[in-house]
């Protein structure tokens, strides 16, 4: 299996690994994090520093007095659960667009082009900042928005996968056979493009990641108390000065996702690439 | 005797770590004369492209020469250092490929890249002269209008043209030797026969040394004057032409010698008047290019027409047209008195399984995530069949095409170019159609395993009365396998005949002429007269 | 290909047609909402309804749109209720400030990944190339408000040779623009440098390579003369393609260092629902994304000579 074989090499690996140490954290949060990450405890404490109950704030303490390490361990949740939901969910949108518009061409095609254009032609916080001002700011906004903003480029991607298998003599013999599109596009189309889906798949995470990560740092983001890497950094930047770990830790955590999924993707494409040619 | 343009000895090349076997060539002594024609011929993976890459040091990476002595002009050419193989190459030795117009940069005009090989070796020529060379070489490649030719990109001219010039850049300097990798198997066999003949008359003028690397044995007869058979890596037989193609020693030559199909048709039984698929002035469009114009036969039931005809003939678009990938724009297609080119929606639908197709491509005609079982089922199902009958349907297909049982479980990845044709065969059949399209299904095979799926097609044929519309370019292989032949140019049908008449008595001049132009026709037809 | 170039600035009109709809229906749809945004939260019900009877809000849906339409085409783009001025006046200088940060980013990024991605992608696999894939995959990972948060800590606060703001209070400054600058092009190069590789190391691979080394061409030869007139030919549209990305992330990088350019009135325009300022906004972003499309589709058909000479006879014979 190409996934395997692309975790062989040591940047796919370092990558995969950062993302299932992530992950972990979002899942088990509750076990690893020492602090309950809504409750006010010492301002301002640095990393390491005593805490009350006997333990540490391994990584010192925000302006209300979170301990930061639990915060990013529960912030390591919301990003990748609302990160997981809007690619979830525009990859949905995206997929069966781009099938119908590949597989059918024509008016389809030309319909959801143009709609896919419209949309493209927004750039992705001022869209958002369009929904925010009527919808106000919540998590299921992100996900609206980040739906909107990305389906149209994975309809892109599905729409030229689609057409180009739908080139192939294995489609036409289903057409032949009066196999009905229905199942054309989802058994001889939808299976055959999953390789290159996956890496952009895994990209998109990231960059999903890093856009709620740009809204929280804007204050337009998932409204707190919730732990938010980037809201994080917004509340810390004015005493980034004298208290520089209430901001360097969160951006190194949306770094390393975003570097783990980057690492990941590449892996997973070299990997495809090389299989291929066989 | 003179001194060989080229010598080598003992040449190894290895394949990189998990290839199927340790060596691309091992062990290669052969020598080239001046002016003479050595064709290496073999199937795929036989090792004769990296053989006529290593002489060049142009090995793709991952490739390596273990060890051997390649001398040229008597020299040892193999310890040089690159820049001295640049000196050489372009002006001593020259290489041309396979694909013409990919082997043109897109962006730069033809003559500005015919001029860069002056440019590269003769920095100090004058522009004007080197105008006047290029010219003069286009010329003599028998280019019409040099001057226009040369001020146009290479998408805009044909490949059989496009081939001309790569030539003609390779042939600027007269090298001593000229390598040449398959360089007609991209082109119609029109446009082969002519460079065939250009290569000749270039040699007898210029005396070069040719390396001719080739997979077809009319190709050989045509050109060689020594022949080598390379088999996995390794010459298995070595000789003059005349020795090689009429005496062959080696049990490989002899089996790929009989491989090839041979333009005469063998004897076929007398086919019933039962008429399986009757077209009456079909025609298909695309704009203003009339791509199949009226179009008019008649299948007879358990026989095989074969449609033969160049690129752009029309012949495909004709074989989509008629199991409805395409819409036709005009006439009929009269199956079972079912007019396919007129039903359309649910009516097509239901009557899909009268005809199906074998497609070309043997590694795009399977979905690769699909097993072979699955897919043969499934092709049962849609045909009418209930689940249970289908599976055992599947079974006797992959007995039918001579694979065995295991096979149903496994998916196209496990298996060969030749065994996929098969299984393309298998799911053709699997609807029970009343007829089959066979669109280039050989083409892309090895002339070996050709024969092999041509057998199997002719004995479901002749043992299930298979009725058969066979496309194919290959003239030899529409001879071995058709009842009756259709010829067809830009679109339409010049000839249509029993087979034996049309090769042998070809009414019109296109049809003579593609005969004329089949390879190796005169070394058949000796070879079949003794 | 005039016929071409009419057809697209066709699509052009349709598209922002449709982009325009979008963003009224988002924004003023709901009359009621837009009177609370313009008057204020305290404002009483019969103010609001005054104000909207005196500002046609009483139309129907589809009148309001067609009128708004007119409006701004003909450049009236209504008044800022939090700056107090007209926002056609109010836009210029600011969209003036964000040309100069994202033309001065751009004007790095290009050469810079260029040179990298041509580097690269020459020999695939080789040690430049891992470490130029290497580096581009690192800064990429790293988010705006991220690498501006790093760089102010170590140019700012640790060597102390660069401001923390950009505000550019006393005229424009160079040093201002400096980190600013960093952060884009930090974030954007690696991208366009992965592109140009890929595009490269693709063309390297071609048939017509293979022939300029038969003729006895030199490496440099064969990179200068005969690869890279085919492989910057995608890379050069696409990076036209990065200016909408340049206009998200330019929100964040005003917003850090407080440059008073068009990412910061957007984001004013939101913190305080200021609706026809939005829309501008919005508008502007959305014609310069279209009008880089169009660029990049007119550079690609002049830059590939299979479009632009068109195809003569074909075939294999």
């Amino acid at each position: 299996m190409s996934f395997l074989r692309a975790l062989r090499r040591p940047g796919p690996a370092v990558g995969f690994a950062i993302v299932v140490l992530w992950l972990g954290c979002a899942a088990f949060a509750g076990w690893l994090a020492p602090h309950d990450p809504l409750k006010s405890q010492i301002p301002l404490q640095f990393p390491l520093d005593r805490a009350p109950d006997g333990g540490h704030f391994w990584l010192g303490t925000d302006l209300l007095g979170r301990d930061i390490l639990s915060r990013m361990i529960f912030g390591a949740r919301t990003v990748i659960v609302w990160a997981g939901l809007s690619t979830v969910s525009a990859y949905i949108v995206g997929i069966v667009s781009g099938l119908l518009a590949g597989f059918y061409r024509g008016w389809v095609d030309r319909l959801l082009s143009f709609v896919a254009n419209v949309v493209l032609s927004f750039p992705v916080l001022v869209l958002y900042i369009l929904i925010i001002v009527t919808l106000g700011a919540s998590g299921l906004n992100i996900v609206l928005a980040v739906t909107f903003a990305s389906a149209p480029a994975i309809f892109r991607i599905v729409r030229a996968l689609a057409i180009d298998i739908a080139s192939r003599d294995f489609v036409s013999a289903a057409i032949t056979q009066g196999e009905s599109a229905v199942r054309i596009m989802l058994v001889d189309i939808l299976p055959n493009a999953t390789g290159p889906l996956i890496v952009d798949a895994c990209l998109r995470l990231g960059y999903t990641a890093i856009t709620i990560g740009a809204l929280g740092f804007l204050g337009l983001g998932l409204p707190p108390p919730t732990p938010d890497w980037g809201g994080m950094v917004n509340e810390g930047r004015g005493m980034a000065m004298v208290f520089p770990h209430l901001v360097v830790f969160p951006c190194i955590a949306i770094s390393s996702l975003m570097l783990g999924l980057s690492l990941l993707a590449d892996g997973l494409r070299e990997a495809s690439r090389a299989g291929s040619h066989g | 005797m003179a001194e060989p343009v080229i010598r080598i000895r003992d040449l190894t090349v290895a394949l990189p770590r998990g290839a199927d076997r340790a060596y691309a060539i091992e062990g290669v002594d052969l020598e080239i004369a001046r002016g003479e024609i050595l064709c290496v011929v073999g199937e795929s993976g036989s090792g004769k492209s990296v053989l006529a890459s290593a002489i060049m040091g142009a090995l793709p990476r991952g490739l390596r020469r273990v060890s051997g002595r390649i001398s040229f002009l008597g020299d040892d050419i193999t310890a040089l250092t690159e820049a001295a193989l640049r000196r050489i190459r372009g002006r001593q030795i020259a290489m041309i490929f396979q694909e013409p117009m990919a082997a043109l940069n897109p962006a730069i005009r033809i003559g500005a890249q015919v001029e860069e090989v002056f440019d590269i070796h003769a920095p100090e020529m004058p522009p004007a002269e080197r105008r006047a060379r290029v010219l003069e070489l286009l010329g003599a490649m028998h280019l019409p209008d040099p001057a226009a030719i040369a001020e146009r990109f290479p998408h805009q001219i044909s490949g059989g043209q496009c081939q001309r010039i790569v030539i003609a850049m390779a042939l600027a300097w007269n090298p001593a030797l000229l390598i040449a990798d398959e360089p007609t198997t991209a082109l119609d066999v029109t446009t082969q026969a002519q460079i065939i003949r250009l290569i000749r008359e270039l040699r007898d003028t210029h005396g070069h040394g040719i390396l001719f690397v080739t997979h077809d044995f009319g190709v050989v007869a045509d050109i060689a004057d020594r022949v080598a058979v390379m088999q996995r890596g390794r010459i298995v037989e070595m000789g003059s032409a005349d020795q090689v193609l009429n005496h062959p020693e080696h049990a490989y030559t002899r089996q790929l010698i009989a491989s090839v199909p041979s333009l005469i048709p063998p004897a076929r039984p007398a086919l019933g008047s039962e008429v399986a698929l009757r077209l009456e002035g079909l025609s298909k469009h695309f704009g203003a290019l009339r791509a199949v114009d009226d179009v008019s036969f008649a299948v007879a039931r358990g026989g095989t027409v074969a449609i033969v005809g160049e690129s752009g003939s029309g012949k495909s678009t004709l074989a989509k047209s008629i199991v409805r990938l395409l819409a036709p724009d005009g006439g009929r297609a009269l199956v079972d008195d079912v007019d396919f080119a007129a039903i359309g929606g649910r009516a097509l639908m239901r009557r899909r399984r009268l005809v199906q197709m074998i497609f070309q491509d043997p590694f795009g005609s399977l979905n690769p995530n699909r097993s072979v079982g699955n897919m043969l089922v499934r092709a049962g199902v849609l045909g009418g069949l209930g689940r249970a009958e289908a599976e055992r349907q599947a079974e006797e297909l992959v007995a039918l095409v001579g694979l065995q049982k295991e096979a149903l479980a496994r998916k196209p990845e496990a298996f060969s170019g030749g065994q996929r044709q098969r299984i393309g065969i298998a799911r053709a059949l699997a609807m029970r159609p009343r007829i089959v399209i066979a669109d280039e299904c050989v083409s892309a095979l090895d002339v070996s395993i050709q024969k092999q799926v041509l057998e199997v097609l002719d004995r479901l044929q002749t043992r299930h009365g298979l009725t058969m519309l066979f496309i194919t370019h290959d003239l030899r292989v529409a001879a071995q396998i058709a009842d009756e032949i259709a010829v067809m140019q830009r679109g339409r049908v010049v000839e249509f005949g029993p087979a034996l008449q049309v090769l042998m008595q070809p009414g019109d001049s296109y049809t003579a002429e593609l005969v004329t132009a089949a390879p190796g026709r005169a070394w058949q037809h000796l070879a079949r007269a003794e | 290909m005039a016929r071409m170039i009419l057809a697209r600035l066709g699509e052009v009109v349709l598209v922002m047609l449709a982009v325009s709809f979008l963003v009224y229906l988002v924004l003023e749809h709901n009359a009621a909402d837009v009177a609370v945004k313009v008057l204020g939260q305290y404002s009483t019900a019969e103010q609001r309804a005054l104000w909207l009877a005196e500002n046609g809000y009483n139309a129907p849906f589809i009148e309001r749109y067609g009128i708004w339409l007119g409006h701004f085409v003909t450049g009236r783009w209504g008044s800022s209720t939090h700056y107090r001025e007209l926002v056609i006046d109010l836009l210029p200088p600011y969209l003036r400030q964000t040309a100069i940060l994202a033309g001065t980013s751009f004007a790095i990024i290009v050469p810079l990944s260029f040179v990298l991605g041509i580097a690269a992608g020459v020999r695939e696999g080789s040690l430049a190339d891992r470490v130029i894939s290497f580096v581009s995959v690192g800064t990429t990972s790293i988010p705006e408000f991220a690498s501006a948060v790093f760089l102010s800590a170590i140019f700012v606060f640790w060597l102390g040779i660069l401001p923390g703001a950009s505000t550019m209070t006393s005229g424009f400054a160079w040093a201002e623009l400096v980190l600013p600058v960093m952060v884009i092009v930090l974030y954007d190069f690696g991208y366009v440098a992965r592109m140009v590789r890929a595009s490269m190391a693709e063309v390297m691979t071609q048939p017509f390579i293979r022939t300029a080394l038969m003729k006895g061409a030199s490496p440099a030869r064969i990179v200068f003369r005969h690869a890279l007139r085919n492989a910057l030919v995608a890379p050069i549209t696409v990076i036209m393609l990065q200016i909408p990305w340049l206009l998200s992330g330019v929100i964040v990088v005003e917003v850090f260092f407080a440059y008073k350019g068009f990412g910061t009135l957007l984001y004013q325009a939101c913190l305080n629902s200021d609706v026809a300022l939005i829309e501008a906004c919005a508008m502007v972003s959305v014609l310069v994304i279209v009008s880089t499309q169009v660029i990049s589709d007119l550079l690609y058909t002049l830059l590939n000579p299979r479009i632009r000479f068109g195809a003569g006879a074909q075939g294999r014979g």
